[in-house]
């Protein structure tokens, strides 16, 4: 019949058609990248051209950022993205290099401890404006102080400063922090103390502006859409920053990015996903910065409830994590194994621990025999979404971990949910994460191990590690220091409340002609050196 | 009306509070002390019994004051009141194209039943339907943007930046969102036009000797669209909550994203105060339908 055959005819056209557009979908994908050379020196090195044109003044970057700006103020947000905003726009004393294993003088020239560790005299930078014409002066380090710690509101690095019993202002350009105790990574935490012009009144309203002494001053900020930043022309260094405008437009959608990459709708990328680093590594228009970054990929136990109560089953666990798979099978290659919460760039860092597990069934099963878990056991992984790639690890893990009878059933919850479970009401059995930032440390030891800390979400209790991270405070002899945190690693290592796995590379993109960035392994966007050769 | 959204607000409230999850949780950050934790869960009014938190808010909200975001410490108003005219640009853009395309496809193939121009547009309507938009979306752009470099990726311009450049990026995220309403409306009318096109009254208006475009036009389709109207009705409101799929993938500054967020990090006074206000549009738009209904059936009439 004439109505049948056309039916039949349409429908196999619509197919055809669909078919089509599948495959045009899928031929921009490329073919699996190789893993390229992730040895610490290569992923270190920020990738800045050596380029024989000198900067040129003008132009203006759109960078894509991965999540919308939450806070401005930058005493109260916690977050990347927000951070990755103001930074740009306010200053602090002391600031770290793209390493994170430096501090340098930012709005502070110099600084001297005194012998007991309990004073640090710092002189402040002359000539330098707020962008609301204001002249820096000590009443402003004074005054920010204040404000960070206020009681009612702090920050949420506050905590960092706690030490602090008073600041003197001995003239414009001298102040002095007096400390309760001598706290040797008191400079590492003055790093978020933020400096703002001293506003008694209360006038600026920090939700809706931010004033600082940044290269760039804020413009504007429509919500869900973007925000500008401008040049600021009374900067206190000569001749920067080069750029004329900042905006910074919030993609989620990681697809949608790359393609405004492409097309230039925006010429600066802050997230690359790593299944697209080797694309844009191929691609002549575009600069790919990459950097073994800050972040640390791990599988806790809560230590209180069974079977991780016994040590022995812990450290089983630790030879089910095939670290060198999941970095090529979940970071596709862009991940370096670690036995540690610390960086391996950082001065603390033991490197006698490394391998000190491996992917090894074998002695996995003998150590649960010894456990009195030959049989196995069941449990379950709680993980969030909010970090998808940790999902995959979990199913990794539990893959393994059933080849030794044990079984994990992998539980999704929301970020929110997540922190309630786990780190609030030690409702769980096993998690994966990971872990942030960190600059001394004892940021990577002290808040995630000492007893009766809140981060020490795994409920570890050891009077040895106690003694060792409290000591690590005090003492400001660096070799010293170090002594005490090899010795940190090692008991963990043993004790194994929790396995570290891999730091995860950190990867950003612009179009070539965007010259000066430097990765930062932190994901800090310092925008103060970039210029746009055009 | 008011009870209704009264009712709603209670039903949010109560939600809110039975799911887990700390609203607290996205302000921590390691190295903060149990006391800090707990002066910030103070400073947000955390600690206060519920039914005066639910008070506190609704006395506010009869004053027009919808609070303080928690996350942003903006007002909820001043943020609904920039996200919303994006969505509803967005909205009506995207309710336009499928009106025109369904509606106009649904009537040809009313029409010519049976024809290969009614199998092709029902086929196509069945793609609209099925078709998983955020996938739909990601093509166009590679399309468009990537292979043809005729539209911008996502965003949104100002109207102040030009028609042409506002409308370039309108113009994806509207199709996007349109394509299944486009199919849904299409066989709507098709089944609706088919009902009327047998009734007696214009089998009467063809004997009168009118032409077949006034029967089609002047009488048939207007008794032809009253499901449509219910359709389009609902689904304004329904858009109006916010395409999130949508507005994720176009990067497109709608209420879908902050309502999403919001959600996620617990934020409840934006929450609250964004579900007022979509509850307030879809009870609105519905009124509006119910108006317009009169209009195209004398037989209903309000009371």
């Amino acid at each position: 019949m004439k109505s049948r055959s056309s039916f039949g005819f349409i429908s196999l056209l619509i197919v055809v058609l669909s078919v089509v557009l599948f495959v045009v979908a899928c031929a921009s994908e490329t073919g699996e990248p190789s893993p390229t050379d992730t040895s610490s020196e290569s992923a270190a090195e920020a990738t800045v051209e050596v380029v024989d044109a000198s900067p040129k003044s003008g132009g203006t970057l759109t960078v894509g950022i991965s999540t919308e700006v939450a806070i401005l103020d930058p005493h109260k947000s916690p977050t990347l993205a927000d951070h990755q905003v103001y930074q740009n726009v306010v200053e602090r004393l002391v600031a770290f290099d793209p390493d994170f294993t430096q501090l340098n003088p930012e709005l502070a020239t110099d600084w001297t401890i005194s012998d007991d560790g309990l004073s640090y005299t710092f002189t402040l930078r002359e000539g330098v404006k707020f962008h609301n014409g204001k002249d820096f002066t000590a009443d402003d380090v004074i005054y920010s102080y204040n404000r960070f710690m206020n009681p009612e509101s702090p920050s949420p690095y506050a905590n960092g400063l706690a030490g602090v019993n008073s600041l003197e202002k001995v003239d414009d350009h001298t102040i002095v922090f007096n400390l309760d105790f001598p706290f040797a990574a008191f400079l590492s935490k003055l790093e978020f103390m933020w400096i703002l012009p001293a506003d008694p009144e209360g006038e600026i309203d920090y939700a809706q502006t931010i004033v600082g002494t940044g290269p760039f001053e804020f413009t504007e900020w429509v919500t869900g859409d973007h925000v500008t930043l401008a040049k600021f022309d009374g900067y206190w260094e000569e001749g920067l920053p080069y750029l004329d405008e900042v905006i910074y437009k919030p993609i989620e959608e990681e697809a949608t990015r790359l393609v405004e990459l492409q097309t230039g709708g925006v010429n600066f990328v802050a997230s690359v996903a790593f299944k697209d680093v080797a694309k844009l590594e191929n691609d002549e228009a575009i600069t790919v910065y990459r950097t073994l970054g800050l972040a640390r990929d791990h599988f806790g136990f809560n230590v209180n409830v069974e079977p991780f109560d016994n040590v022995k089953v812990r450290q089983a666990m630790g030879y089910l994590i095939d670290r060198e798979g999941i970095a090529a099978a979940v970071f596709e290659g862009y991940a370096v194994p670690a036995y540690t919460n610390i960086p391996k760039t950082n001065w603390g860092f033991n490197p006698a621990i490394e391998g000190a597990y491996s992917y090894d069934l074998e002695k996995a099963r003998q150590l649960l025999e010894e456990a009195g878990y030959g049989d196995g056991f069941k449990s379950s992984i709680k993980v969030t979404p909010a970090y998808p790639l940790t999902i995959k690890i979990a199913e990794l893990i539990a893959e393994a971990a059933a080849e030794v009878n044990v079984e994990f059933e992998i539980v999704q919850l929301d970020f929110a949910t997540w922190i309630d479970d786990v780190a609030t009401n030690d409702n769980y059995e096993a998690e994966v994460l990971l872990t942030l930032g960190g600059t001394d440390p004892d940021d990577f030891f002290y808040q995630w191990h000492h007893s009766g800390e809140y981060f020490n979400i795994w409920r570890f209790n050891s009077d040895e590690l106690d003694a060792l991270v409290e000591k690590g405070r005090e003492t400001s002899d660096q070799d010293e220091r170090q002594k005490i945190y090899y010795e940190v690693q090692e008991l963990l290592v043993e004790q194994a409340p929790v396995h570290h796995m891999v730091y995860r590379e950190s990867v950003m993109a612009s179009d070539v002609i965007v010259k000066g960035f430097d990765m930062y392994a932190r994901e800090d966007l310092v925008l103060k050196y970039v210029w746009i050769d055009e | 009306m008011i009870p209704v959204l009264v009712g709603v607000s209670l039903v949010i409230f109560i939600l809110l509070q039975l799911i887990p999850g700390d609203p607290i949780s996205i302000y921590i950050v390691p190295g903060m002390t149990e006391t800090q934790i707990e002066a910030l869960r103070h400073e947000i009014g955390l600690d206060r019994p519920l039914w005066v938190q639910y008070s506190i808010w609704l006395g506010n909200v009869l004053q027009g004051d919808f609070g303080i975001s928690t996350r942003s410490k903006r007002p909820v108003l001043f943020l609904i009141g920039q996200h919303l005219p994006a969505t509803l640009e967005l909205t009506v853009a995207s309710l336009l194209i499928a009106s025109v395309v369904g509606i106009f496809s649904g009537v040809v193939s009313a029409l010519k039943r049976y024809t290969i121009t009614d199998y092709v547009f029902t086929s196509l309507a069945l793609f609209g339907i099925s078709m998983p938009n955020f996938w739909f979306g990601i093509l166009l752009i590679m399309l468009f943007s990537l292979y043809l470099g005729w539209l911008p990726a996502s965003g949104y311009a100002p109207w102040s930046d030009g028609l042409l450049k506002h409308l370039s990026h309108l113009i994806l995220p509207a199709i996007t969102l349109g394509l299944f309403n486009a199919g849904a409306l299409m066989r709507f009318t098709r089944s609706s036009m088919l009902k009327v096109i047998s009734q007696d009254y214009i089998r009467t208006a063809r004997a009168k000797g009118l032409m077949e475009n006034v029967v089609i036009y002047r009488h048939a389709l207007k008794n032809g669209l009253i499901p449509t109207l219910t359709f389009l009705g609902l689904q304004f409101g329904f858009l109006m909550a916010g395409a999130v799929i949508i507005e994720q993938v176009f990067a497109w500054p709608g209420i879908g994203r902050l309502t999403l967020t919001a959600i996620l990090v617990r934020d409840y006074p934006l929450v609250m105060g964004i579900v007022l206000v979509i509850a307030t549009i879809f009870v609105l738009s519905n009124l509006v339908v119910d108006v317009l209904y009169t209009w195209l059936d004398p037989r209903i009439r309000l009371k």
